[in-house]
């Protein structure tokens, strides 16, 4: 499936456009989502709160995004990579009956 | 028959109990991204349904924006949400910065969502069986 972005019938939403900065790294957070996917164990004791992650450290956490990331700032991170971790699911199954 | 050359691959995104969803995580900022500037890196997900790109209210605050115009509603996943607009950065490495007129909701969120917006940044494909996003500009 593809979606093509080459048809313009949304209006103006798209202002401008820059280069890709040489100052940016070559993918975002590549440490971060691997970490993710490989501990959701350390995780869980964050549902429900906003969580900064950066490498394999969780440096912030906490209910208002606007103190977390303050925290994280403060621990020198100026860009933080922030995202909630929302409560377990219950698992997908069969309704009897 | 039309031909798309894909330049770059995205493992999709895995929320905190490691379940797979089509999104991707992304700069967000109030300029151009530069090192000295205050930004983001938050996880958005794919919203083929929304004509607009929609983030979490806390945001706008934590990056210091302003609005324009009053509230909207505008759909959120499967919710509409009370919102206002603000003129945000959005950042992929490989891509640039392409600013757009983005959606920060008033009450709180807990998912970001990339709405039609950024589908007309990017031409992508999405690839379950490898869990991953494909995507060329």
């Amino acid at each position: 499936m593809a979606m093509t972005s080459t048809e313009n019938r949304l209006g103006t939403e798209l202002i401008a456009t820059t280069g890709t900065s040489s100052s940016s790294p070559a993918r975002l957070r590549t440490d971060e989502g691997a970490w993710r996917r490989t501990h959701p164990d350390q995780l869980r004791a964050y549902q429900g709160q906003w969580v900064v992650l950066e490498k394999n450290e969780i440096i912030a956490s906490g209910s208002d995004v606007v103190t977390v990331t303050q925290q994280a700032r403060d621990r020198g991170v100026n860009t933080p990579y922030i995202f909630y971790v929302e409560a377990m699911r219950e698992e997908e199954g069969e309704i009897s009956g | 028959v039309k031909t798309v050359a894909f330049t770059h691959i995205f493992d999709y995104l895995h929320d905190s109990q490691g379940v797979p969803s089509i999104g991707l995580t992304i700069r967000i900022s109030g300029q151009p991204y530069h090192q000295s500037i205050s930004a983001l890196d938050v996880d958005a997900y794919l919203d083929t349904l929304s004509t607009r790109s929609v983030f979490d209210g806390q945001f706008a605050t934590a990056l210091g924006l302003h609005p324009f115009g009053g509230t909207i509603s505008v759909r959120s996943g499967s919710h509409i949400v009370q919102a206002r607009l603000y003129q945000l950065w959005i950042t992929l490495p490989q891509f640039g910065s392409h600013l757009i007129n983005a959606a920060f909701s008033i009450t709180p969120l807990t998912r970001n969502f990339l709405g039609r917006d950024f589908l007309r940044l990017v031409t992508l494909a999405i690839e379950e069986r490898n869990l991953s996003i494909l995507i060329v500009r």
